[in-house]
């Protein structure tokens, strides 16, 4: 018995080509806010200094969740925005108060923008073939994001790869995978990656509880489940820490210190193509 | 109710310079006008401020239109009125229209140069001294004060800002005082956060303030502003143009945008009756 929970945003959607109205809107925004011209290039220049000292170095700079360090923050368009954000901003002196400045970057600017991509899905090569192959397996999605979203992703990925249609109903949103519970003691509390001077903390009590119950549906065991995703210290770590198999989807943002943790171990695979996932995981 | 949670929103109808050549929803007539008055309080706006126009476009001080365009409002919707004083014409004509008792009337607050330069032929667009002496403007504050109009304050740079403590040591102004800053233009401070953060530091504690961004500056300001703790004012008479980049069909539209920023923000859009508590917590408006 197998079950496969995918994870879908930046691991079935580039998240990079749908998060460019984002990013684009954002700078322009914060052009206006530092009275410069849409595109600027200093502004545009301070972005890209920014982005290329994350992709150098995405071990020291993770994405902070309630004080802690819980995932790389380099992966994902949405997250790099923040420290780009405050970059610029400092570099022009303006709002500098945290609290107004936290509700201008979070609140405002980020759902804003983040509105520009909703209804604009960018598919991953290969995913509507690799999905479509997993009709009649015991296949779910377990996302931070919204069921309705990512429901709606899926039925937009059906209209032009027919047959995927059967996971809209399979979805799982609002997982929370960044939220650590040190009270829960189901999972060991935190697991060493070479390279990685941090831990990556394992008990992501409201994950394990989404997970569970998929289990427990089909009465199976954590022996039983492979994981895939884009993020491993996100969406893979406390799964494999349990005895599941995990599929890192790569991308070029993917921290190589994540590559090679997946790669060497037992029951890990770094998945360079979609298509290879049924395979994987049922193979 | 928190006063910070709550934001007024204000749209600005018509103006007196642009014309339907420019943006075929700009509303000339009362009626026209107090149409959008109407979706603008339907899509959220609290305050509407009003310039009074002839049936072709032109600029009036007519008391006669300004009260027609208020009675052709109040039959439409119970939005707070704010009338304009400022632009060309003799003071006399400019207050005549306060003895309809508006809610709000705008107050100049100072002198400036005020101009729109062009990069691409290096000339002035328009370039004209926007003269408010300080006898103006006490003129001005005591015709609100006796015909029971809100002073809005409205201020292009920080001097202007500053001036509001010559009308509360008159006694022509009463807390909570009502601020708008006017960003972009040339002449006065510039639209940027920074800019706007410094004025905001400017007013007393408890005082009401808003942000006028011009043109498509008004979004990123308007997010700003939330971001500030500030009011926001949209409509035709400053930008044309959603968020999205297409031109506006109505005020509500423009509205409806200024609505969606502000739920974004976490804060909400205060209706009209909270509008009267906060900014006439005595119960003192007309």
């Amino acid at each position: 018995m197998t079950i496969l929970v995918l994870d879908f945003d930046g691991t079935m959607t580039d998240a990079e080509a749908e998060g460019r109205p984002f990013r684009d809107g954002y700078l322009d925004d914060l052009c206006a806010l530092v009275g410069r011209p849409a595109g600027d290039a200093e502004v545009i220049g301070i972005a890209e200094e920014v982005e290329a000292e994350l992709a150098r170095s995405p071990e020291d700079h993770p994405f902070l969740w309630m004080g802690r360090a819980v995932a790389p923050a380099t992966v994902d368009p949405y997250l790099r925005m923040v420290p780009i954000a405050h970059r610029i901003l400092d570099w022009f002196d303006a709002m500098p108060g945290a609290t107004d400045r936290g509700r201008l970057l979070g609140n405002v600017l980020y759902k804003y923008n983040y509105a520009k991509t909703l209804g604009h899905p960018v598919f991953r090569d290969g995913a509507g073939e690799a999905l479509r192959a997993l009709a009649h397996t015991d296949a779910w999605i377990v996302t931070n994001s919204d069921t309705h979203a990512v429901a709606a992703k899926v039925a937009a990925l059906d209209r032009v790869s027919p047959g995927v249609a059967w996971l809209t109903s399979r979805v799982c949103g609002h997982a929370r995978k960044f939220d650590v519970d040190d009270t829960w003691d189901g999972a060991p509390a935190e697991l060493a990656l070479p390279g990685l001077a941090r831990p990556v903390l394992l008990r992501r009590r409201n994950y394990h509880a989404i997970l569970r119950t998929i289990l427990d549906g089909a009465r199976a065991e954590v022996a039983d489940l492979v994981v895939i995703g884009d993020i491993f210290e996100l969406d893979l770590a406390m799964p494999l820490a349990l005895g599941a198999r995990v599929g890192l989807v790569a991308s070029p943002q993917t921290p190589a210190y994540e590559r090679a943790f997946v790669a060497a171990h037992p029951r890990g695979r770094v998945i360079e193509d979609l298509r290879d996932i049924p395979a994987f995981a049922f193979g | 109710m928190s006063a910070a949670d709550k934001v007024i929103v204000s749209c600005a109808l018509t103006g007196a310079v642009t014309t339907k050549k420019h943006c075929p929803a700009i509303p000339y007539t009362p009626v026209e006008i107090a149409e959008e008055a109407r979706r603008a309080y339907e899509a959220g706006a609290a305050i509407v401020h009003i310039h009074a126009r002839n049936d072709d476009g032109s600029p009036t001080w007519s008391k006669e239109t300004f009260a027609a365009i208020m009675a052709e409002t109040k039959q439409r919707c119970p939005i707070l009125i704010n009338w304009s004083t400022g632009g060309a014409g003799p003071m006399s004509e400019r207050v005549s229209h306060l003895a309809l008792r508006p809610h709000i009337a705008a107050l100049n607050m100072g002198s400036m140069n005020y101009a729109k330069w062009s990069e691409a032929k290096k000339q002035f667009a328009f370039n004209f001294v926007f003269a408010n002496s300080f006898d103006d403007i006490l003129a001005f504050a005591r015709a609100m004060k006796e015909h029971g109009a809100k002073p809005e304050m409205e201020c292009f740079d920080v001097g202007h800002t500053n001036s509001h403590r010559v009308l509360a040591d008159l006694g022509l102004i009463e807390a909570p005082f009502h601020f708008s800053f006017i960003m972009g233009v040339l002449g006065g401070i510039p639209a940027t956060a920074r800019h706007l953060a410094f004025q905001a530091e400017q007013v007393p504690a408890g005082s009401r303030w808003k942000v006028i961004g011009i043109s498509r500056e008004q979004w990123p300001l308007a997010m700003a502003a939330l971001a500030l703790g500030g009011d926001l004012r949209v409509g035709l008479e400053d930008n044309f143009y959603l968020p999205s980049g297409e031109m506006a069909k109505s005020n509500g539209e423009l509205v409806g945008a200024a609505a969606e920023l502000v739920r974004l923000s976490g804060r909400s859009v205060a209706t009209v009756d909270e509008v009267k508590q906060l900014l006439w917590p005595t119960g003192a408006s007309n």
